[in-house]
């Protein structure tokens, strides 16, 4: 996705782009894709560079899709508002990792154990 | 026994299966009346993944629920615990390729899971297991469908069980093989009787994905990528880490 491209984008448009790369990548996952995973995922973090980069931080447009039906969602939605919002992040991510849903729970107890290590801190 | 007599046994167990499932969606649905059940609250629309058809948090709309406002952290939902849901569909027929197949294996294997993990179903289970069974193209299937719901295990159970190999397991290298020999470390670190574990096939799978998946946890790399030039011990310890994290290794 061109940056250019995003920048013509209004927040509401690149929050829908954002659910529906989660959900394709949701399918990639359950066929084993990982090519095809990693290129939605490069698409994605393009997208979150551009929320985070609008005035006020706008990955905070992210934060309602804590709600969304697809599990997938919001675990990319908890992961990539940790900056935001660290405690409902948190509290999202634990909940994911509990779930027993896999692959979901492994990554988000992996992302969680990444962030006590100071492996990943979220900025 | 008679391939008309199995399909026959095999039609009734799966609606036996639906009819339980009809019944808790509708004490479910008594339950829900009584605490001020909403008729109009929106449903997943379908093309939603697994939870396509499942009652939405508010919100539905094309997009999720991202429609209406964009107000900060006054939208943000308290989560709620993951349902186990009901069990995925098992065709009778043999799926014609690999693929559907294998997603049919990974479905039921994760349900099961979920549901043993969550020690809620105890009918369900019984019933949906027994449909596995009698499901006769699954064939050896079944087994790694019963592997993934294997509890996790203590490191030493994991190691010995490395010398008994058996159906639905794979020995699994807690340090990447293929990565670690790139950068140096010899073959017999790697093969080491410390580093193999046997756990179930599926898992294996899953864990292996995850090392290759872009992660924004690993600064937008893959857990590979991260690990190139590190040290045995930080190796180990992410494969350790991963083993618990995934359901496998007990804390």
């Amino acid at each position: 996705m061109k940056a250019a491209k995003l920048q013509d984008m209004g927040t509401e448009e690149l929050v829908d782009s954002f659910v529906n790369i989660c959900l394709a990548q949701d399918e990639a996952l359950l066929d084993d894709e990982v090519v095809k995973f990693n290129r939605l995922f490069d698409k994605m973090h393009a997208i979150v560079e551009e929320l985070r980069a609008r005035a006020g931080d706008q990955r905070r447009a992210l934060l309602p899709l804590y709600k969304h039906s697809n599990l997938q969602v919001r675990l990319k939605a908890a992961t990539n508002t940790f900056a935001v919002a660290p405690d409902e992040a948190q509290r999202l991510l634990r909940m994911i990792a509990d779930s027993g849903e896999y692959p979901q729970a492994g990554e988000a107890g992996m992302t969680l154990v990444n962030i006590e290590r100071g492996i990943f801190k979220p900025v | 026994m008679h391939t008309d007599t199995v399909r026959a046994q095999l039609h009734r167990l799966n609606w036996l299966l639906r009819a339980r499932v009809v019944e808790a969606k509708l004490r479910d649905l008594k339950h829900a009346v009584k605490a001020g059940f909403d008729p109009n609250q929106p449903r997943v629309p379908a093309g939603s993944g697994r939870t396509s058809g499942q009652w939405a948090d508010g919100g539905g709309g094309s997009g999720g629920a991202n429609d209406g406002e964009l107000s900060p952290e006054s939208q943000i939902a308290a989560p709620k615990e993951e349902p186990v849901g009901d069990p995925p569909e098992i065709p009778t027929e043999r799926p014609s390729t690999a693929r559907a197949r294998t997603r049919v294996i990974k479905e039921a294997a994760k349900w099961l899971a979920r549901a043993t993990l969550k020690q809620t179903l105890g009918r369900q289970i019984g019933t949906f297991v027994a449909i596995l069974e009698a499901t006769g193209w699954l064939e050896t299937g079944i087994h790694y469908i019963h592997a993934f719901a294997d509890p996790p295990k203590s490191l030493e159970e994991l190691q010995k069980a490395v010398s008994t190999p058996a159906i639905g397991y794979d020995v699994h290298h807690i340090v990447e093989q293929t990565s670690a020999e790139q950068d140096g470390f010899p073959r017999s670190m790697v093969d080491s009787p410390e580093n193999l574990v046997r756990i179930p096939t599926l898992k294996h799978w899953l864990i292996t994905g995850w090392y290759m998946m872009k992660l924004e946890a690993y600064g937008w790399r893959s857990p590979r990528n991260y690990l190139r030039g590190m040290s045995w011990e930080e190796r180990a310890r992410i494969g350790r880490d991963a083993l618990i994290r995934f359901g496998v290794l007990k804390p």
